[in-house]
């Protein structure tokens, strides 16, 4: 009996650790240990407007922070009962796919890349591939630049607010974005061609795949949650479908089906769930990958999903006619769910608020948490598979393959015990 | 360019956003030598470096030990953000009692956190401190730049209102009549919110010697109740000590005065 320590994993965000357990060399049990600390945001949210909830919830995660304002505004909305109206939802699709380019482009290459060169930071592959840092920066960039153009600032934007924007970009503003998303464009094609050649290892796991789905667009921030085992359901049943436990080595809570296994939710998920939602010609580019089951594939999903996202910006942008910044409300009380999809997977977020618009109740289930279980599952299986040789740094390549956040799963949640 | 600066950035309680900051300053991949940076790096345990950034504020008996060890190996030590500056949005439970935000745990006896979450100052000597949620890149540029340079690095002590005039922005509380922190906040994100019509809420914490008492009298006169006003301190520097004793002693309270007035 050996056990083994990856202590602490690198080029993941957040902080955790994993624990291997061998018995004649062979693994046994895989333990992904986060020590994150908790930062209590479902008792700090408490007491805050709705508008103070938005700009306060991003600080959950520096990479996805819309993603959390997002969930919390739509969560907001329903209970409002508010109508947004189309250009403001485009311009906020938009700005979430500026956050997909900025997070997937620092996963895809400061973190996931590495693995495939063999280098032990983007930095030293930056030195030897000059081509490769310029693609880099310029998708990185342009990510940014929506985040800024839109959001007023790429981390914790400050330009959304329940109802809308506090202000639009002025139309100068959006023309030079136009400008550079649309130089940006051929850049990321060609590194999806290149990241499709790549040398893969064979490893195909049998996931449970669930996301937003069945809406009439590749999902951000609209649909019902499906499962690639053929269920669906709306967005308010998460909590009856599923469950949260905790286990002692964890600042962060599990997630599985009630009643059932763990399941995996991010860009594999969205893309097998909904690859008949993508444009024709990224479908033809990808299809001999379909359905995507190897999770060190992430990548190539990760470069397609920027392609996309690139791509849903020029269309939306193109057809912007302006309008209104925002829509006004009353307060009212209520109870409401948003889930969106993070760069990470679903993001869950309910809320409770009184008839002066503060809120007395919060519930946030991120998307790292959810994958727990899989991740373990993964390095378990892969461990196997792969055998003996670099078994730290084979362990380490499976986690890194879901870019876990750790920094968002240890936010606590409140636990919803099985009646 | 006659050497490289050898650097390391350390994660404490924080959501890694100011540290991602890095990756959008090429230029200073070239000036630095990063020695220890977990979000983009292999290397696991801390080395010896000449400027340490630490993110992050201390909240659990870990991060305490680690920030120790952290200075220990460093030089010069920086705060970066305003978790590791001034406790950070998570610092609002320490306004708060214990089992109201313990609650939110099935199992809180599986957690080892210290009772309050603090600013890196209030456990090692800190030579620097670069504000705000997040950090501005230009300013933390800047300040390696610098640094290098034995230059005397920008960090700006004075008030928004300056870099807001600055920029040409219409000031929202005289036009509008919006509430605005911008009078007692330190400058350095560029203005951003009245630049978008809305007040400034506080990212990068207290200016020097902030007057506070006039602005939430002016506050009051725009006819905002003082619930509300305290609650537009509870921001991500609430327990920066000048926001922190607002909060602390209320409106009323004998601190709420400028700082010279003792």
């Amino acid at each position: 009996m050996k056990e083994v320590r990856i202590n602490p994993l690198t080029r993941v965000e957040g902080l955790g650790r994993l624990y291997l357990t061998l018995r004649n060399g062979k693994p046994e049990r895989v333990r992904l240990e986060i020590f994150e600390a908790p930062r209590f945001f479902e008792a700090i949210l408490k007491g805050k407007t709705m508008d103070q909830v938005i700009d306060t919830v991003a600080r959950v995660c520096g990479l996805c922070p819309v993603a959390y304002q997002m969930s919390a505004a739509v969560a907001f909305e329903r209970i409002l009962g508010l109508e947004i109206p189309q250009p403001i939802k485009d311009l906020r699709r938009v700005l979430y796919c500026g956050e997909w380019i900025s997070s997937h482009s620092a996963h895809m290459f400061f973190m996931h890349l590495p693995d495939f060169l063999g280098r032990e930071s983007f930095l030293e592959v930056s030195r030897e591939r000059r081509d490769v840092l310029e693609t880099a920066l310029r998708i990185r960039r342009a990510g940014n630049r929506i985040l800024e153009v839109i959001g007023g600032r790429h981390i914790h934007p400050v330009n959304v607010k329940v109802g809308g924007f506090y202000r639009l970009p002025s139309p100068r503003m959006m023309e030079n974005l136009l400008k550079e998303i649309e130089e940006t464009l051929p850049v990321a094609e060609a590194f999806l061609r290149e990241v499709l050649s790549f040398p893969f290892p064979d490893f195909e796991r049998d996931y449970e795949f669930v996301s937003l789905g069945g809406a009439d667009s590749y999902p951000l921030m609209e649909g019902r949650i499906v499962s690639s085992a053929g269920w669906s359901v709306s967005q308010e049943e998460f909590e009856v479908r599923f469950e949260e436990f905790q286990e002692p080595h964890s600042t962060a809570l599990y997630s599985r089906l009630r009643g059932g296994g763990f399941y995996l939710t991010g860009a594999l998920a969205r893309i097998n769930n909904n690859f008949e939602l993508l444009p024709e010609d990224l479908r033809e580019v990808l299809k001999a990958h379909m359905p995507l089951k190897n999770p060190f594939k992430s990548l190539i999903v990760r470069a397609g999903e920027v392609v996309f996202a690139l791509r849903e910006s020029l269309r939306l942008l193109r057809r912007y006619e302006g309008g209104e910044a925002s829509v006004g409300y009353s307060p009212r009380a209520g109870e409401g769910v948003g889930v969106t999809e993070a760069p990470r997977g679903i993001l869950y977020h309910r809320y409770r608020v009184n008839g002066k618009g503060i809120v007395e109740f919060v519930n946030i289930v991120p998307p790292t948490a959810q994958n727990q279980g899989i991740m373990e599952e993964d390095v378990l299986e892969g461990l196997k598979r792969f055998g003996g040789g670099d078994v730290q740094g084979t362990a380490e390549k499976l986690v890194r393959n879901h870019d876990p956040c750790i920094s968002c799963a240890s936010h606590f949640l409140e636990v919803i015990r099985v009646p | 360019m006659k050497r490289k600066l050898r650097i390391g950035i350390f994660k404490l309680s924080s959501c890694d956003g100011c540290q991602t900051v890095l990756m959008d300053l090429p230029s200073l991949w070239d000036l630095c030598e990063v020695a220890y940076w977990l979000l983009g790096a292999d290397t696991k345990d801390p080395p010896r470096v000449e400027i340490a950034f630490v993110e992050g504020s201390v909240s659990t008996p870990e991060e305490e030990e680690f920030l120790k060890k952290v200075r220990e190996k460093a030089e010069v030590l920086v705060s970066i953000g305003a978790c590791a500056t001034s406790g950070g949005i998570q610092a609002l439970r320490n306004f708060m009692a214990e089992e109201d935000y313990l609650r939110i745990y099935p199992e809180p006896e599986h957690l080892r956190i210290l009772s309050r979450s603090l600013p890196a100052r209030e456990v090692v000597p800190v030579d620097y401190e670069i504000y705000g949620c997040p950090i501005n890149p230009k300013l933390f540029e800047n300040f390696v730049v610098s640094y290098l340079y034995n230059k005397k690095p920008r960090i700006p002590d004075y008030p928004l209102c300056m870099e807001c005039k600055l920029r040409g922005n219409i000031c929202v509380m005289d036009a509008y009549g919006i509430p605005c922190l911008g009078p007692v906040v330190r400058a350095g994100c560029g203005a951003l919110c009245p630049a978008v019509g809305r007040g400034c809420y506080g990212c990068f914490g207290p200016c020097r010697n902030p007057n506070l008492k006039p602005l939430t009298d002016w506050f009051e006169h725009l006819g905002v109740s003082r619930e509300e006003i305290l609650r537009m301190f509870r921001n991500e520097n609430a327990y920066a000590p000048e926001f922190r004793r607002l909060l602390e002693e209320g409106l009323e309270g004998g601190q709420n005065k400028p700082a010279d007035a003792g």
